[in-house]
């Protein structure tokens, strides 16, 4: 069993390491999230999972929205009680990455400000995931998928437009 | 029936709709202004949205820390084997990227040599367009070490800093009977005559209008980046504020349903697009500079100045990583490819019309269906 891990770490590691980095628009953070996709897998044993790269890769998006979740409310806490001054210094670790281009900094600027159900909707469907792969993740009524994902891309598009 | 909300529309058109609802949605459309314009809306809201998002996913890969060179190759096939299908993009993404590479070099290169061409058209000359493909033999490192010089040297690179790219005609999308469709093509529609047991062609299919897009070059930012790459042979100034014109006829969609419900494979068909350059380029300048690039891997660059026909060749690069393979449909060489979901893909050229052939199905009834057309 052991070896089997090892094989699957070698194969998916820096596969979910990209698709939690494209989620979260923070590479640091998406090894965190990783990791701990591959510690949940060792815990709960590769012989009681019957597709191993489908199971991290839904484990690892699941991680993604908690942390975003996490995250979002830890943001909102601060800058509540943050000092008008503060606010400019203030910024998320999905945020403060240095961005050479700047359409690509806008777009992570606009992403950072939407609603983390929003954000994985709309990236994740850009991923290629099926709408009942989306629903199951945030927690959604397939049914609503396509309202929130328009909705979504419309709000992204505002913030994107807002900034630039 | 009322319309439908925009939820319900972008379902539809993310096929996450029963193929029942389906039926009656397209019938409201077809009918109802108010709704086609939603879809056209959420079309192009998507359109950009994934514009947006595919350079800022490049770049956040890019910045995924070192340790991944710990395992390059493997880094790469999976990579390769990372795709989507589009209408507009058919390859695996880490390919699109070296195509994106390659194919500028080619467009230029192809710009480049243009033996004086006698059919001036007004003051414009047509002198790229697709007759043909080709593969270009490339492996991945020497693919990855471009990159990275490009990268370092230059940063990233995209066709604003070259200059400025206007879009005078949008190419749009209507759903038609395949009759009506056929008669809007500048080329005439072909269907295949063999089908898999269970398959048929959906009943409306998409119409893609022409679209025309002008690019004016500025000279003297393409030397600037060009000397950051190395560059001795510059381009000349003639060149500056010329509008280079890229025009792309009518093109059209067939969606095939297996057993009147999942869309099984779909058929692309566009004529070539073509790039027009006014007439007193010489556009021999543009093909030295580049081909003179030291970033070039020595092999590539001969393989590339050895294309003959490079006004009317596009160029496939060929990673020899055996998820691209070369065939012939019917005399003309097809390169046929495989995505993670199964799906299998099928491009060739016939007579300056593009076809391509994606779909759900195993590669010997791709080529099949492929040969069968008529």
């Amino acid at each position: 069993m052991e070896r089997d891990f090892q094989q699957l770490f070698k194969e998916h590691y820096y596969m979910l390491v990209r698709q939690a980095a494209f989620v979260l628009g923070d590479p640091t953070a998406a090894e965190d999230v990783a990791q701990e996709a591959f510690v949940r897998l060792h815990r709960t044993g590769v012989k009681k999972v019957d597709n191993p790269a489908a199971w991290l890769t839904k484990v690892t998006n699941n991680l993604c929205f908690d942390f975003l979740r996490s995250e979002g409310s830890r943001r909102r806490r601060e800058e509540k009680y943050a000092q008008p001054a503060e606010l400019t210094t203030l910024t998320s670790s999905t945020e403060n990455i240095v961005m050479d281009k700047e359409e690509v900094r806008l777009v992570q600027k606009a992403l950072g400000k939407l609603q983390p159900r929003d954000r994985m909707v709309l990236v994740m469907k850009f991923s290629g995931y099926s709408y009942d792969e989306i629903a199951a993740t945030v927690e959604l009524n397939k049914s609503s998928v396509g309202t929130i994902l328009a909705r979504a891309r419309e709000r992204f598009k505002r913030e994107y437009e807002g900034l630039s | 029936m009322h319309c439908p909300n925009r939820g319900t529309w972008q379902a539809y058109l993310d096929f996450e709709i029963m193929e029942k609802e389906r039926e009656i949605l397209e019938q409201h459309a077809a009918n109802c202004l108010l709704c086609q314009q939603t879809i056209e809306e959420l079309r192009q809201l998507e359109q950009w949205t994934s514009r947006c998002l595919t350079d800022y996913q490049q770049k956040i890969e890019e910045q995924i820390p070192d340790n991944t060179q710990r395992y390059p190759i493997a880094e790469l096939k999976q990579e390769s084997k990372k795709s989507f299908i589009r209408r507009d993009m058919w390859m695996s993404r880490s390919i699109k990227k070296w195509v994106a590479i390659a194919a500028s070099v080619t467009v230029l290169t192809g710009l480049m040599t243009f033996s004086p061409v006698q059919q001036a058209v007004a003051d414009f000359l047509s002198i790229f367009r697709v007759h043909k493909i080709q593969t270009v033999q490339i492996n991945p490192d020497d693919l990855q070490n471009m990159a990275r010089a490009i990268e370092t040297k230059v940063g990233e690179i995209d066709l604003q800093q070259f200059g400025k790219v206007e879009i005078i005609k949008k190419q749009e999308q209507v759903k038609l009977s395949v009759e009506q469709a056929g008669k809007q093509l500048p080329f005439t529609l072909k269907q295949p005559s063999y089908l898999p047991a269970g398959h048929k062609l959906a009943e409306r299919v998409s119409l893609y209008s022409e679209g025309q897009a002008e690019f004016k070059l500025n000279v003297q930012q393409a030397n600037s980046l060009l000397k950051g790459l190395g560059a001795k042979t510059l381009l000349p100034e003639s060149l500056d504020g010329k509008a280079f014109n890229v025009h792309v006829p009518a093109g059209i969609q067939l969606d095939y349903l297996k057993d009147e419900r999942q869309r099984a494979f779909t058929l692309t068909q566009f004529s070539s697009p073509e790039l027009i350059v006014p007439d007193d380029v010489d556009p021999r300048d543009l093909r030295a500079a580049l081909l003179d690039l030291p970033i070039l891997p020595s092999d590539l660059r001969s393989q590339l100045a050895s294309i003959e026909d490079w006004q009317n060749t596009m160029i496939i690069p060929d990673t020899g990583e055996g998820d691209i393979e070369k065939l012939s449909v019917n005399g003309n060489e097809a390169i046929y490819g495989k995505y993670k979901n199964g799906w299998g893909s099928l491009f060739w050229v016939d007579k300056g019309v593009i076809f391509q052939l994606n779909g759900n199905l195993e590669r010997e009834e791709i080529i099949r269906i492929a040969e069968s057309l008529s």
